[in-house]
Protein backbone atom coordinates (compact mmCIF):
# COMPACT_ATOMS: atom_id res chain seq x y z
CA UNK A 1 0.00 0.00 0.00
CA UNK A 2 1.52 3.42 -1.37
CA UNK A 3 1.15 5.94 1.77
CA UNK A 4 1.70 9.62 2.47
CA UNK A 5 1.86 11.43 5.55
CA UNK A 6 -0.54 14.37 6.22
CA UNK A 7 -0.19 16.94 8.86
CA UNK A 8 -2.08 20.29 9.42
CA UNK A 9 0.18 22.50 10.78
CA UNK A 10 0.75 24.56 7.33
CA UNK A 11 3.81 26.49 9.03
CA UNK A 12 5.84 23.72 9.34
CA UNK A 13 5.30 22.72 5.50
CA UNK A 14 8.85 23.34 3.78
CA UNK A 15 9.58 22.52 0.24
CA UNK A 16 9.03 19.08 0.10
CA UNK A 17 5.32 19.24 1.06
CA UNK A 18 2.25 20.36 -0.99
CA UNK A 19 -0.27 22.41 0.67
CA UNK A 20 -3.98 21.95 0.14
CA UNK A 21 -6.66 24.55 0.79
CA UNK A 22 -9.18 23.69 3.20
CA UNK A 23 -11.77 23.46 0.24
CA UNK A 24 -10.14 20.44 -1.00
CA UNK A 25 -11.48 17.98 1.18
CA UNK A 26 -14.11 17.09 3.57
CA UNK A 27 -11.81 17.84 6.90
CA UNK A 28 -12.48 21.93 5.58
CA UNK A 29 -8.96 22.64 6.96
CA UNK A 30 -5.51 23.35 5.33
CA UNK A 31 -3.88 19.88 4.47
CA UNK A 32 0.26 19.76 4.31
CA UNK A 33 1.21 16.74 2.31
CA UNK A 34 4.39 15.51 2.54
CA UNK A 35 4.78 14.26 -1.45
CA UNK A 36 8.82 13.36 -0.86
CA UNK A 37 7.85 11.06 2.53
CA UNK A 38 5.79 9.14 0.49
CA UNK A 39 6.59 5.41 0.72
CA UNK A 40 5.37 1.64 0.90
CA UNK A 41 3.33 1.10 4.58
CA UNK A 42 2.43 -2.44 5.23
CA UNK A 43 -1.82 -2.73 5.65
CA UNK A 44 -1.36 -3.84 9.94
CA UNK A 45 -0.43 -0.61 10.73
CA UNK A 46 -3.77 1.56 10.03
CA UNK A 47 -4.97 1.89 13.27
CA UNK A 48 -7.91 4.43 12.61
CA UNK A 49 -9.98 5.29 9.77
CA UNK A 50 -10.26 9.54 10.19
CA UNK A 51 -12.32 10.23 6.76
CA UNK A 52 -11.25 10.08 3.16
CA UNK A 53 -9.36 12.37 1.04
CA UNK A 54 -9.99 12.84 -2.68
CA UNK A 55 -7.86 14.88 -4.40
CA UNK A 56 -6.71 15.36 -8.26
CA UNK A 57 -3.57 14.34 -9.53
CA UNK A 58 -2.72 17.67 -10.87
CA UNK A 59 -4.33 19.53 -7.95
CA UNK A 60 -1.70 18.54 -5.97
CA UNK A 61 1.31 19.09 -8.51
CA UNK A 62 0.04 22.70 -8.39
CA UNK A 63 -0.13 23.20 -5.30
CA UNK A 64 1.37 25.50 -3.06
CA UNK A 65 4.84 24.00 -1.16
CA UNK A 66 6.10 25.33 1.68
CA UNK A 67 9.31 27.22 2.16
CA UNK A 68 12.43 25.65 1.99
CA UNK A 69 14.88 24.70 5.23
CA UNK A 70 17.99 26.59 4.57
CA UNK A 71 19.71 25.93 7.39
CA UNK A 72 19.97 22.84 9.94
CA UNK A 73 19.10 25.10 12.50
CA UNK A 74 15.42 25.33 11.40
CA UNK A 75 12.94 23.92 13.23
CA UNK A 76 10.72 22.58 11.06
CA UNK A 77 14.09 20.08 9.59
CA UNK A 78 13.63 18.68 12.81
CA UNK A 79 10.10 18.33 13.16
CA UNK A 80 10.34 16.52 9.57
CA UNK A 81 13.23 14.06 10.56
CA UNK A 82 10.30 13.18 13.56
CA UNK A 83 8.07 12.53 11.57
CA UNK A 84 10.44 10.14 9.08
CA UNK A 85 11.21 8.24 12.36
CA UNK A 86 7.49 7.50 12.44
CA UNK A 87 7.13 6.31 9.01
CA UNK A 88 10.12 3.97 9.18
CA UNK A 89 8.70 2.48 12.39
CA UNK A 90 5.51 1.52 10.48
CA UNK A 91 7.45 0.63 7.74
CA UNK A 92 9.43 -1.99 9.56
CA UNK A 93 6.33 -2.99 11.22
CA UNK A 94 5.86 -6.76 11.57
CA UNK A 95 4.37 -9.45 13.77
CA UNK A 96 5.00 -12.82 11.78
CA UNK A 97 8.39 -14.54 12.35
CA UNK A 98 10.34 -14.56 9.79
CA UNK A 99 12.70 -17.80 11.34
CA UNK A 100 14.53 -20.23 9.46
CA UNK A 101 11.70 -23.00 10.73
CA UNK A 102 14.62 -25.22 12.24
CA UNK A 103 13.08 -25.33 15.99
CA UNK A 104 12.72 -28.90 15.76
CA UNK A 105 16.77 -29.76 14.80
CA UNK A 106 17.05 -27.58 18.02
CA UNK A 107 14.70 -28.88 20.41
CA UNK A 108 14.44 -32.22 19.19
CA UNK A 109 17.04 -33.94 21.64
CA UNK A 110 15.64 -32.32 24.90
CA UNK A 111 13.03 -33.88 26.93
CA UNK A 112 9.53 -32.21 26.62
CA UNK A 113 8.51 -32.60 29.77
CA UNK A 114 11.96 -30.12 31.10
CA UNK A 115 11.22 -28.01 28.38
CA UNK A 116 7.54 -27.73 29.17
CA UNK A 117 8.70 -27.01 32.60
CA UNK A 118 10.94 -24.43 31.34
CA UNK A 119 8.87 -22.61 29.17
CA UNK A 120 6.42 -22.92 32.25
CA UNK A 121 3.69 -24.11 29.50
CA UNK A 122 1.77 -27.47 28.39
CA UNK A 123 3.71 -30.00 26.73
CA UNK A 124 1.89 -29.76 23.43
CA UNK A 125 3.25 -26.30 23.33
CA UNK A 126 6.79 -28.14 23.21
CA UNK A 127 5.04 -30.39 20.75
CA UNK A 128 3.14 -27.83 18.29
CA UNK A 129 6.98 -25.96 18.97
CA UNK A 130 8.81 -28.92 17.29
CA UNK A 131 6.49 -29.79 14.48
CA UNK A 132 6.44 -25.92 13.37
CA UNK A 133 3.57 -24.96 14.69
CA UNK A 134 3.92 -22.13 16.94
CA UNK A 135 6.69 -19.84 17.19
CA UNK A 136 8.79 -18.84 20.46
CA UNK A 137 7.84 -15.60 21.97
CA UNK A 138 10.77 -12.99 22.83
CA UNK A 139 10.52 -14.27 26.30
CA UNK A 140 9.94 -17.85 26.07
CA UNK A 141 13.30 -17.79 24.07
CA UNK A 142 14.64 -16.62 26.81
CA UNK A 143 13.19 -18.70 29.31
CA UNK A 144 14.16 -21.81 27.00
CA UNK A 145 17.94 -20.26 25.85
CA UNK A 146 20.02 -21.57 29.55
CA UNK A 147 17.88 -25.34 29.50
CA UNK A 148 19.39 -25.60 25.87
CA UNK A 149 22.65 -24.11 25.71
CA UNK A 150 21.53 -21.67 22.43
CA UNK A 151 21.61 -18.07 22.43
CA UNK A 152 18.30 -16.27 22.24
CA UNK A 153 18.77 -15.09 18.86
CA UNK A 154 19.25 -18.21 17.99
CA UNK A 155 16.00 -19.58 19.35
CA UNK A 156 14.04 -16.78 17.84
CA UNK A 157 16.10 -17.34 13.73
CA UNK A 158 14.75 -20.34 14.19
CA UNK A 159 11.06 -19.97 14.13
CA UNK A 160 8.73 -21.09 11.63
CA UNK A 161 7.48 -18.47 9.63
CA UNK A 162 4.05 -18.28 7.96
CA UNK A 163 2.80 -17.96 4.83
CA UNK A 164 2.93 -14.88 2.99
CA UNK A 165 -0.87 -14.67 1.53
CA UNK A 166 -2.00 -15.41 5.33
CA UNK A 167 -0.21 -13.03 6.69
CA UNK A 168 -1.47 -10.32 4.20
CA UNK A 169 -4.86 -11.51 4.76
CA UNK A 170 -4.15 -11.86 8.46
CA UNK A 171 -3.15 -7.82 8.27
CA UNK A 172 -6.93 -6.72 6.61
CA UNK A 173 -8.57 -4.37 8.48
CA UNK A 174 -11.31 -6.82 9.27
CA UNK A 175 -9.28 -9.53 10.31
CA UNK A 176 -7.25 -7.02 12.15
CA UNK A 177 -10.60 -6.52 14.14
CA UNK A 178 -10.92 -10.00 15.03
CA UNK A 179 -7.49 -9.88 16.02
CA UNK A 180 -8.26 -7.49 18.71
CA UNK A 181 -11.16 -8.94 19.72
CA UNK A 182 -9.37 -12.56 20.56
CA UNK A 183 -6.87 -10.18 22.27
CA UNK A 184 -9.51 -9.07 24.33
CA UNK A 185 -11.04 -12.34 25.04
CA UNK A 186 -7.58 -14.04 25.88
CA UNK A 187 -6.64 -11.11 27.71
CA UNK A 188 -3.26 -11.68 25.53
CA UNK A 189 -1.53 -8.92 23.29
CA UNK A 190 -2.49 -8.46 19.74
CA UNK A 191 0.94 -9.98 18.41
CA UNK A 192 0.30 -13.14 20.30
CA UNK A 193 -3.60 -13.24 19.23
CA UNK A 194 -1.90 -12.49 15.62
CA UNK A 195 0.29 -15.34 16.07
CA UNK A 196 -1.85 -17.53 17.45
CA UNK A 197 -4.50 -17.37 15.16
CA UNK A 198 -2.30 -17.32 11.82
CA UNK A 199 -0.39 -20.89 13.56
CA UNK A 200 -3.53 -22.28 14.20
CA UNK A 201 -4.99 -21.59 10.81
CA UNK A 202 -2.00 -22.75 8.76
CA UNK A 203 -1.75 -26.21 10.96
CA UNK A 204 -5.46 -26.58 9.57
CA UNK A 205 -4.44 -26.15 6.25
CA UNK A 206 -1.16 -28.97 6.46
CA UNK A 207 -2.87 -31.29 8.22
CA UNK A 208 -5.48 -31.21 5.12
CA UNK A 209 -3.53 -32.94 2.73
CA UNK A 210 -6.49 -34.03 -0.44
CA UNK A 211 -9.50 -32.43 -1.86
CA UNK A 212 -9.22 -28.77 -2.60
CA UNK A 213 -7.70 -26.73 -0.37
CA UNK A 214 -10.15 -23.19 0.14
CA UNK A 215 -8.73 -19.90 0.31
CA UNK A 216 -7.23 -18.43 3.34
CA UNK A 217 -10.02 -16.42 4.21
CA UNK A 218 -12.45 -19.21 4.51
CA UNK A 219 -10.29 -20.63 7.11
CA UNK A 220 -9.82 -17.44 8.46
CA UNK A 221 -13.87 -16.93 8.61
CA UNK A 222 -14.27 -20.20 9.97
CA UNK A 223 -11.29 -20.27 12.64
CA UNK A 224 -12.56 -16.30 14.05
CA UNK A 225 -16.33 -18.01 13.83
CA UNK A 226 -15.17 -20.62 15.98
CA UNK A 227 -13.05 -18.42 18.81
CA UNK A 228 -14.94 -16.28 18.64
CA UNK A 229 -18.41 -17.79 18.99
CA UNK A 230 -19.86 -15.96 16.06
CA UNK A 231 -22.69 -17.55 14.17
CA UNK B 1 -12.92 10.47 32.60
CA UNK B 2 -10.34 11.88 31.68
CA UNK B 3 -10.58 15.60 29.67
CA UNK B 4 -8.55 13.05 26.69
CA UNK B 5 -10.88 10.27 27.00
CA UNK B 6 -13.72 12.40 26.98
CA UNK B 7 -13.00 13.86 23.98
CA UNK B 8 -11.92 10.43 21.82
CA UNK B 9 -14.50 8.14 23.41
CA UNK B 10 -17.43 10.00 23.64
CA UNK B 11 -16.53 12.72 20.83
CA UNK B 12 -16.92 15.38 23.00
CA UNK B 13 -15.49 18.35 21.44
CA UNK B 14 -16.58 20.78 24.50
CA UNK B 15 -13.99 18.50 26.45
CA UNK B 16 -11.48 19.35 24.44
CA UNK B 17 -12.28 22.42 24.22
CA UNK B 18 -11.82 22.86 28.54
CA UNK B 19 -8.73 20.91 28.09
CA UNK B 20 -7.24 23.32 25.41
CA UNK B 21 -8.25 26.58 27.95
CA UNK B 22 -6.64 25.20 30.94
CA UNK B 23 -3.53 24.67 28.81
CA UNK B 24 -3.44 27.87 27.23
CA UNK B 25 -3.79 29.65 30.30
CA UNK B 26 -0.88 27.67 32.15
CA UNK B 27 1.05 28.34 29.66
CA UNK B 28 0.53 31.63 29.53
CA UNK B 29 0.36 32.84 32.84
CA UNK B 30 4.42 30.68 33.32
CA UNK B 31 5.42 32.26 29.97
CA UNK B 32 7.84 35.04 28.57
CA UNK B 33 4.94 36.68 26.78
CA UNK B 34 3.03 39.81 28.18
CA UNK B 35 -0.45 39.76 28.30
CA UNK B 36 -2.36 41.65 25.34
CA UNK B 37 -3.02 45.33 25.30
CA UNK B 38 -5.16 46.61 28.23
CA UNK B 39 -4.54 43.71 30.45
CA UNK B 40 -1.63 43.83 33.16
CA UNK B 41 -2.19 40.13 33.96
CA UNK B 42 -2.91 37.10 31.98
CA UNK B 43 -6.70 37.15 33.20
CA UNK B 44 -9.29 34.64 32.22
CA UNK B 45 -10.36 37.77 29.98
CA UNK B 46 -6.99 37.86 28.67
CA UNK B 47 -6.48 34.34 28.26
CA UNK B 48 -10.13 33.88 26.42
CA UNK B 49 -8.88 37.04 24.33
CA UNK B 50 -5.71 35.27 23.12
CA UNK B 51 -7.66 32.15 22.50
CA UNK B 52 -9.72 33.42 20.39
CA UNK B 53 -7.18 35.03 18.26
CA UNK B 54 -5.48 31.78 18.15
CA UNK B 55 -8.77 29.61 16.95
CA UNK B 56 -9.62 32.59 14.44
CA UNK B 57 -5.85 32.58 13.22
CA UNK B 58 -5.99 28.54 13.08
CA UNK B 59 -9.07 28.72 10.72
CA UNK B 60 -11.01 27.09 13.05
CA UNK B 61 -10.40 24.57 15.28
CA UNK B 62 -9.59 21.44 13.25
CA UNK B 63 -6.38 21.82 14.67
CA UNK B 64 -7.72 19.73 17.87
CA UNK B 65 -8.33 16.85 15.30
CA UNK B 66 -4.38 16.76 14.32
CA UNK B 67 -4.27 17.38 17.46
CA UNK B 68 -6.34 14.26 19.00
CA UNK B 69 -4.51 12.26 15.78
CA UNK B 70 -1.48 12.89 17.22
CA UNK B 71 -1.28 12.07 20.94
CA UNK B 72 -2.39 8.56 22.53
CA UNK B 73 -3.29 9.84 26.17
CA UNK B 74 -3.79 12.93 28.56
CA UNK B 75 -0.08 13.31 29.31
CA UNK B 76 0.80 13.68 25.59
CA UNK B 77 -2.58 15.73 24.35
CA UNK B 78 -1.58 18.45 27.11
CA UNK B 79 2.09 18.03 26.01
CA UNK B 80 0.72 18.73 22.50
CA UNK B 81 -1.87 21.43 23.22
CA UNK B 82 0.91 22.91 25.00
CA UNK B 83 3.35 23.10 22.48
CA UNK B 84 0.31 24.38 19.87
CA UNK B 85 -0.16 27.44 22.26
CA UNK B 86 3.56 28.03 22.90
CA UNK B 87 4.36 27.82 18.83
CA UNK B 88 1.12 30.23 18.40
CA UNK B 89 2.75 32.85 20.47
CA UNK B 90 6.23 32.56 18.76
CA UNK B 91 4.20 33.21 15.58
CA UNK B 92 2.54 36.42 17.05
CA UNK B 93 6.13 37.49 18.46
CA UNK B 94 8.07 36.88 15.17
CA UNK B 95 5.10 38.83 13.21
CA UNK B 96 5.62 41.91 15.56
CA UNK B 97 9.58 41.57 15.42
CA UNK B 98 9.34 42.11 11.38
CA UNK B 99 7.81 45.44 12.28
CA UNK B 100 9.74 46.30 15.07
CA UNK B 101 12.98 45.36 13.19
CA UNK B 102 11.72 47.21 10.08
CA UNK B 103 11.60 50.60 11.66
CA UNK B 104 14.92 49.96 14.08
CA UNK B 105 16.85 49.52 10.71
CA UNK B 106 16.24 52.74 9.75
CA UNK B 107 17.87 53.93 12.92
CA UNK B 108 20.72 51.25 12.38
CA UNK B 109 21.85 51.42 8.66
CA UNK B 110 19.89 54.86 8.64
CA UNK B 111 23.01 56.78 11.06
CA UNK B 112 25.69 53.91 8.76
CA UNK B 113 27.36 56.05 6.16
CA UNK B 114 27.72 52.78 4.22
CA UNK B 115 24.08 52.43 3.68
CA UNK B 116 21.12 54.87 2.04
CA UNK B 117 18.12 54.67 2.21
CA UNK B 118 15.51 54.90 -1.03
CA UNK B 119 11.64 55.60 -0.33
CA UNK B 120 10.13 55.29 -4.12
CA UNK B 121 8.08 53.74 -5.38
CA UNK B 122 8.71 51.74 -2.12
CA UNK B 123 11.01 51.71 0.91
CA UNK B 124 14.41 50.05 0.01
CA UNK B 125 18.30 49.71 1.10
CA UNK B 126 21.13 49.83 -0.82
CA UNK B 127 24.71 49.89 -0.63
CA UNK B 128 25.61 53.70 -1.01
CA UNK B 129 28.02 52.59 -3.62
CA UNK B 130 26.34 50.00 -5.58
CA UNK B 131 23.84 50.51 -8.21
CA UNK B 132 20.40 51.68 -7.60
CA UNK B 133 18.43 49.27 -9.85
CA UNK B 134 15.95 47.01 -7.75
CA UNK B 135 16.42 43.78 -7.25
CA UNK B 136 14.43 41.11 -8.19
CA UNK B 137 15.68 37.39 -7.76
CA UNK B 138 14.98 34.65 -5.65
CA UNK B 139 14.63 35.64 -1.70
CA UNK B 140 16.18 32.28 -0.59
CA UNK B 141 19.41 32.91 -2.24
CA UNK B 142 19.48 36.01 0.12
CA UNK B 143 18.93 33.72 3.04
CA UNK B 144 21.69 31.56 2.35
CA UNK B 145 23.80 34.61 1.55
CA UNK B 146 23.15 36.09 5.07
CA UNK B 147 23.46 32.04 6.12
CA UNK B 148 26.98 32.66 5.37
CA UNK B 149 27.99 35.18 7.59
CA UNK B 150 29.09 33.52 10.27
CA UNK B 151 30.56 34.94 14.10
CA UNK B 152 27.89 37.52 14.43
CA UNK B 153 25.00 37.05 16.68
CA UNK B 154 22.30 38.92 18.52
CA UNK B 155 23.27 37.61 22.38
CA UNK B 156 19.28 37.95 23.73
CA UNK B 157 16.06 39.91 22.38
CA UNK B 158 15.69 40.62 25.82
CA UNK B 159 18.37 43.24 26.76
CA UNK B 160 18.58 46.82 26.34
CA UNK B 161 21.85 49.05 26.25
CA UNK B 162 24.99 46.52 26.72
CA UNK B 163 23.67 44.49 23.99
CA UNK B 164 23.22 47.13 21.57
CA UNK B 165 27.11 47.37 20.49
CA UNK B 166 27.10 43.56 19.03
CA UNK B 167 23.48 43.38 18.00
CA UNK B 168 23.61 46.43 15.72
CA UNK B 169 27.56 45.25 14.77
CA UNK B 170 25.48 41.95 13.91
CA UNK B 171 22.74 43.54 11.66
CA UNK B 172 24.91 45.42 9.68
CA UNK B 173 27.31 42.85 9.22
CA UNK B 174 25.04 40.42 7.58
CA UNK B 175 22.61 43.59 5.60
CA UNK B 176 26.11 45.16 3.82
CA UNK B 177 26.65 40.98 2.82
CA UNK B 178 23.43 40.41 1.47
CA UNK B 179 23.19 44.59 -0.33
CA UNK B 180 26.49 43.19 -1.76
CA UNK B 181 25.08 39.93 -3.36
CA UNK B 182 22.15 42.01 -4.32
CA UNK B 183 24.49 44.62 -6.21
CA UNK B 184 21.20 46.87 -6.22
CA UNK B 185 18.37 47.91 -3.57
CA UNK B 186 16.18 45.37 -1.80
CA UNK B 187 12.88 46.44 -0.63
CA UNK B 188 13.06 47.28 2.93
CA UNK B 189 10.16 44.48 3.90
CA UNK B 190 12.52 42.11 2.66
CA UNK B 191 15.72 42.92 4.28
CA UNK B 192 13.99 42.53 8.08
CA UNK B 193 13.14 39.64 7.02
CA UNK B 194 16.18 38.16 5.65
CA UNK B 195 18.00 39.54 9.16
CA UNK B 196 15.28 38.34 10.81
CA UNK B 197 15.79 34.48 9.62
CA UNK B 198 19.55 34.98 9.87
CA UNK B 199 19.23 35.66 14.05
CA UNK B 200 15.59 33.80 14.50
CA UNK B 201 17.19 30.17 15.05
CA UNK B 202 19.57 31.26 17.33
CA UNK B 203 17.23 32.74 20.20
CA UNK B 204 16.06 30.31 22.15
CA UNK B 205 11.94 31.01 23.07
CA UNK B 206 12.45 31.34 26.80
CA UNK B 207 14.49 34.63 26.57
CA UNK B 208 11.67 36.11 24.66
CA UNK B 209 10.66 39.69 26.56
CA UNK B 210 10.93 42.69 25.98
CA UNK B 211 12.21 42.61 22.89
CA UNK B 212 15.27 44.84 22.64
CA UNK B 213 14.19 45.60 18.97
CA UNK B 214 11.39 47.98 20.23
CA UNK B 215 13.98 49.57 22.60
CA UNK B 216 14.65 53.52 20.56
CA UNK B 217 17.26 54.80 22.94
CA UNK B 218 19.60 52.27 21.30
CA UNK B 219 23.50 53.57 22.66
CA UNK B 220 25.51 53.92 19.65
CA UNK B 221 28.53 54.38 21.25
CA UNK B 222 29.16 51.18 22.24
CA UNK B 223 29.81 49.45 19.18
CA UNK B 224 33.39 50.13 19.10
CA UNK B 225 33.87 48.54 22.33
CA UNK B 226 31.52 45.75 21.70
CA UNK B 227 33.12 44.91 18.34
CA UNK B 228 36.05 42.48 19.40
CA UNK B 229 33.57 40.59 21.19
CA UNK B 230 31.02 40.28 18.50
CA UNK B 231 34.13 39.23 16.24
CA UNK B 232 35.44 36.37 18.20
CA UNK B 233 31.77 34.75 18.48
CA UNK B 234 29.85 34.30 22.01
CA UNK B 235 30.89 32.11 24.72
CA UNK B 236 29.54 28.70 25.42
CA UNK B 237 27.56 29.70 28.41
CA UNK B 238 26.14 32.92 26.28
CA UNK B 239 24.86 29.73 23.39
CA UNK B 240 23.79 27.85 25.95
CA UNK B 241 21.57 29.72 27.90
CA UNK B 242 20.18 30.35 24.30
CA UNK B 243 19.37 26.40 23.71
CA UNK B 244 16.27 25.21 24.26
CA UNK B 245 15.66 22.00 26.76
CA UNK B 246 15.13 19.99 23.76
CA UNK B 247 18.49 21.67 21.77
CA UNK B 248 20.33 21.64 25.49
CA UNK B 249 19.33 17.65 25.79
CA UNK B 250 21.12 16.27 22.74
CA UNK B 251 24.10 18.21 23.53
CA UNK B 252 25.80 15.26 26.08
CA UNK B 253 25.70 13.40 22.78
CA UNK B 254 26.98 15.69 19.74
CA UNK B 255 30.49 13.57 19.97
CA UNK B 256 28.68 10.12 20.69
CA UNK B 257 25.67 9.85 18.43
CA UNK B 258 25.30 6.25 18.47
CA UNK B 259 23.75 6.71 22.12
CA UNK B 260 21.49 9.67 21.38
CA UNK B 261 18.52 8.08 20.08
CA UNK B 262 18.25 5.09 22.59
CA UNK B 263 18.51 7.28 24.98
CA UNK B 264 16.70 10.10 24.71
CA UNK B 265 14.05 7.84 23.96
CA UNK B 266 13.78 9.49 20.03
CA UNK B 267 14.22 8.01 16.59
CA UNK B 268 17.52 8.13 14.65
CA UNK B 269 16.56 10.75 12.23
CA UNK B 270 15.47 12.88 15.22
CA UNK B 271 18.22 12.79 17.15
CA UNK B 272 20.68 13.33 13.81
CA UNK B 273 18.84 16.31 12.62
CA UNK B 274 18.97 17.40 16.52
CA UNK B 275 22.68 17.34 16.56
CA UNK B 276 22.71 19.02 13.12
CA UNK B 277 20.56 22.25 14.83
CA UNK B 278 23.10 22.38 17.76
CA UNK B 279 26.65 22.44 15.54
CA UNK B 280 24.73 24.77 13.07
CA UNK B 281 23.87 27.35 15.55
CA UNK B 282 27.50 26.68 16.65
CA UNK B 283 28.40 27.78 13.34
CA UNK B 284 26.70 30.82 12.62
CA UNK B 285 27.52 32.00 16.04
CA UNK B 286 31.11 31.52 15.45
CA UNK B 287 33.72 33.06 13.49
CA UNK B 288 35.97 29.61 12.69
CA UNK B 289 35.70 26.62 13.07
CA UNK B 290 38.62 26.20 15.74
CA UNK B 291 36.68 28.83 17.41
CA UNK B 292 33.87 26.40 16.98
CA UNK B 293 34.93 23.09 18.34
CA UNK B 294 36.13 25.01 21.33
CA UNK B 295 32.29 26.22 22.21
CA UNK B 296 31.03 22.75 21.07
CA UNK B 297 33.11 21.22 23.74
CA UNK B 298 32.77 23.57 26.32
CA UNK B 299 28.69 23.05 25.87
CA UNK B 300 29.79 19.43 26.47
CA UNK B 301 31.48 20.58 29.96
CA UNK B 302 28.01 22.46 30.66
CA UNK B 303 25.97 19.85 29.96
CA UNK B 304 27.71 17.03 31.79
CA UNK B 305 26.25 16.93 35.37
CA UNK B 306 29.27 16.28 36.87
CA UNK B 307 30.88 19.62 36.00
CA UNK B 308 29.66 22.97 36.21
CA UNK B 309 29.92 25.96 33.67
CA UNK B 310 32.96 27.60 35.18
CA UNK B 311 34.89 23.95 35.73
CA UNK B 312 33.92 22.91 32.16
CA UNK B 313 35.50 26.36 30.60
CA UNK B 314 38.44 26.12 32.80
CA UNK B 315 39.21 22.47 31.23
CA UNK B 316 38.72 23.71 27.88
CA UNK B 317 42.24 24.17 26.09
CA UNK B 318 43.31 24.47 22.81
CA UNK B 319 45.46 21.18 23.47
CA UNK B 320 42.45 19.62 23.84
CA UNK B 321 41.93 16.68 21.10
CA UNK B 322 39.17 17.86 19.20
CA UNK B 323 37.71 16.41 15.88
CA UNK B 324 34.68 18.46 15.69
CA UNK B 325 35.38 19.88 12.10
CA UNK B 326 34.34 17.25 9.87
CA UNK B 327 31.00 16.64 12.23
CA UNK B 328 30.47 20.38 12.07
CA UNK B 329 30.67 20.20 7.79
CA UNK B 330 28.41 17.12 7.78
Amino acid sequence: MRAVPISLDASAADDSAAILSPESSDLACSLVVWLDDATSLPLRVLDRYLGSLTVDAGELDAAERGQPVLTHADERAVQRARLQDILDVFVAARWAPEGAGNLKELLGAADVKELAQALQEPPRTVIALRRGRASLSPEQAERLAPVIHLPVETLLAANPSLPEDLVADLDHPAYRAKVVALAERRNVDETEAWLTAGFAVAAVAHRQTEGEKPAWTDRLDRYFALVLDEP
Amino acid sequence: MSEYDQWLLDGDVEAGLRLLRRITAQALRTGPFPPPQGYDRWSDDAVDELLVEMIVKKGGTAFLLDALASVDNQGSAERYLLATVQNFQKDQAKATEHGKLRERLKNVLGKDSRFMFVTSPHDGWRLVDGPAQWWQGDIADLHRTALQVRGVSIPSWNTAGPTAGPARHALTTVAVAVLTDVNGTVRAEDLAQILLERFRHEIAPESVGELFLSDDDEQIGRTDEKLEHALTGISAEELWARLTSEQRAIVPYLITPGDAAPLLGIGPKEAAARRAQVFELVRLATVDDPRADEVVMALLDIASPSAGPAEGMARLSREEPTDIEGRMSS
